[in-house]
């Protein structure tokens, strides 16, 4: 099973660490989602684990339409209009017109689609959810609660379930709460 | 009640649920390792087992701890499942978001209250409930458990006079004691400390051990005294820092002494420091907290299992030890000399408390000078297995819990009509 650890209060590290570790040795796919990479310098994840760090997802998170417009249709057009041994003069073309025109557009416009902050994280984390097939996401510290209920219905759309723990990944509700 | 019913609501006769504020857990894998081992011990008998481990989240106080509740309310219903445990039993983790500061009282509150959410709103199913710790676990389960249910509560908390010394969570221990159907405390010392603080309650409480798993004995007999062990807590009350000066004394006169320190604690960089500031920094070894498997082996490759606390309720290591075949060289702490009465000399080595390394250091010499032949380890092994083994143990606890095995059998439709205080259990 795929499985995404949300650990941005890096509080039981431990836990991660352990839980994460026996994912991979069960041939799934762990990833975690961590708020920064310092709170894991002395507790590093196990190999194959990966860290993604929201705030650089939410950082780098573009809208569909304007990471075409913007990036890849001109990207295209160079690529066909400067092909064979002139790719080296598009490529050089693509990073001025990016680092010139395309960032600066994209500055103005993410004042606009930034705006909503919550709506940016969901979006990045559905990405992520679907690009990686997640199936469950484990709450991993008291400090991740609260995104992981606002995100509670991306989960459920990107085909997830949230947990406590993996360990409790086949398991049943508890008594009293399996009538409905 | 028929077991279809007892699939809807309520359980049938022998199910039992287990509520406790620890159980060995990815964070710590050591913590509770004495409510596994019940579970372990008792499970076989039961119908089914149900281990519910009300395990503190903690937070900082504020508007985060307040957001991270309302979430966790909120997700609770999706994201809360079961999982399995030791013996067939079922575990259910129920994270409680926890700030410090709070009286041992107002966290049984929390835990019986978060428990309660993890059920959404109905009592625990069993009929028979063993609640571990007096507040946290024993409140918890009274207020969770259904209105006939019988409530066990087992006491072993080393801390017992920091819970008593809290007004409100003496008040609370008190209602406890009350309102449960039978109390245990897992030593005599505990019992005692109990008894003087409630005197109108003492009739209600008995002591049981906690039990101790006595199959897997070491491959090859211990040959000679030179790997010392210590597991535990690294602690004052533990007396690490003078084991450590102990056993470089000894080591100056043998310098084929080593010794594993397991455990973690505030005294953790201190010792390993005052090690290397003795000389004996290499023949040190310091393993960080262990699981209680990894103990297990520990013990069975080690020579000597020393343990110097201050002060102990029960001292399980000890009794662990000696059913890897470990000799032990322990202090007369409280619950050693209870455990081991009548056995000492053949387990090891008992010595007082005293505020110096040398004491330890001559009960090492006396006990090396009469090794092998002045010691029984297999005898000390069979009368600690009848007094703390899984079988032993678990048969009283069925007595407590089952009293009328026929009857509950035969006729569940009864079941119901069982008063609230069981009629038993003291």
């Amino acid at each position: 099973m795929n499985v995404l650890f949300v650990a941005l209060g890096a509080s039981r590290r431990p836990a991660v660490i352990r839980e994460s570790a026996r994912v991979v040795a069960e041939r799934g796919d762990a990833a975690v989602l961590i708020r920064g990479a310092s709170a894991w310098t002395g507790d590093p994840l196990p190999d194959g684990v990966d860290a993604i760090e929201l705030p650089a997802l939410e950082r780098r998170y573009r809208p569909a339409a304007i990471r075409l417009l913007l990036y890849r249709i001109p990207r295209l057009l160079l690529h066909v209009l400067l092909p064979g041994p002139l790719r080296g003069i598009g490529d050089r073309v693509d990073a001025g017109y990016r680092r010139r025109v395309a960032n600066r557009v994209d500055d103005r416009l993410a004042r606009r689609y930034r705006r909503d902050r919550a709506a940016v994280r969901r979006r990045v984390i559905e990405r992520e959810l679907r690009t990686r097939s997640v199936g469950l996401v484990v709450v991993a510290d008291p400090q991740s609660l609260v995104t992981v209920a606002e995100l509670a219905d991306v989960i459920a759309g990107a085909g997830a379930r949230p947990a406590y723990s993996i360990a409790s990944a086949a398991g049943r509700p508890p008594a009293g709460r399996t009538r409905g | 009640m028929t077991p279809t019913r007892a699939a809807g609501r309520y359980a049938a006769g022998r199910d039992v649920a287990v509520v406790a504020p620890w159980y060995p857990n990815p964070v710590q894998e050591w913590a509770g390792a004495f409510v596994q081992a019940m579970v372990e011990a008792t499970a076989p008998g039961c119908d089914s087992v149900t281990v519910y481990h009300t395990e503190a989240w903690w937070l900082r106080p504020g508007p985060e701890y307040a957001a991270a509740c309302a979430a966790h309310r909120r997700l609770l219903p999706v994201a809360l499942r079961d999982e399995p445990a030791v013996a067939g039993a079922r575990l259910v983790r129920v994270p409680v978001p926890a700030v410090p500061g709070r009286t041992f009282a107002e966290q049984a509150r929390e835990h019986a209250s978060w428990l309660r959410e993890a059920l959404g709103g109905e009592p625990i199913p069993a009929r028979v409930v063993h609640a571990h710790v007096g507040l946290r676990g024993g409140w918890t389960a009274l207020e969770n458990a259904r209105p006939d249910a019988r409530v066990f509560v087992t006491e072993h908390a080393s801390y017992l006079d920091q819970v008593l010394a809290q007004p409100d969570s003496r008040d609370m221990y008190e209602q406890v004691l009350h309102r449960c159907t039978g109390f245990f405390a897992v030593t005599d010392v505990l019992r005692d400390r109990l008894a003087e603080a409630f005197p109108a309650l003492a009739h209600k409480i008995e002591t049981i051990s906690n039990p101790v798993s006595f199959e897997s004995p070491r491959p090859r007999p211990v040959t000679g005294l030179r790997r010392w062990l210590y597991v535990g807590t690294l602690v004052e009350r533990k007396g690490v820092d003078l084991l450590l000066e102990a056993f470089a004394e000894c080591r100056a006169e043998d310098p084929g002494l080593t010794l594993s320190i397991a455990g973690s604690g505030e005294l953790a960089g201190r010792l390993a420091e005052r090690a290397a500031g003795l000389g004996v920094g290499r023949a040190v070894s310091f393993l960080g907290a262990v699981a209680p498997d990894e103990a297990a082996r520990l013990m069975r490759e080690h020579d000597l299992l020393v343990h110097a606390a201050r002060w102990e309720t029960f001292g399980v290591t000890i009794v662990e030890a000696v059913a890897a075949g470990l000799p032990v060289l322990v202090t007369r702490c409280g619950g050693p000399e209870r455990t081991l009465a009548g056995i000492e000399s053949a387990a090891g080595e008992m010595i007082d408390v005293a505020e110096d390394a040398a004491s330890i250091a001559a009960g090492y010499r006396r006990l090396r000078d009469r090794f092998p032949d002045g010691l029984d380890l297999a005898k000390a092994r069979e009368v600690l297995d009848g007094r703390f083994g899984y079988r032993v143990v678990a048969d009283v606890h069925h007595r407590y819990w089952f009293p009328e095995p026929a009857a509950v059998g035969a006729d569940d439709s009864a079941d119901d009509d069982v008063p609230p205080d069981g009629g038993s259990g003291t």
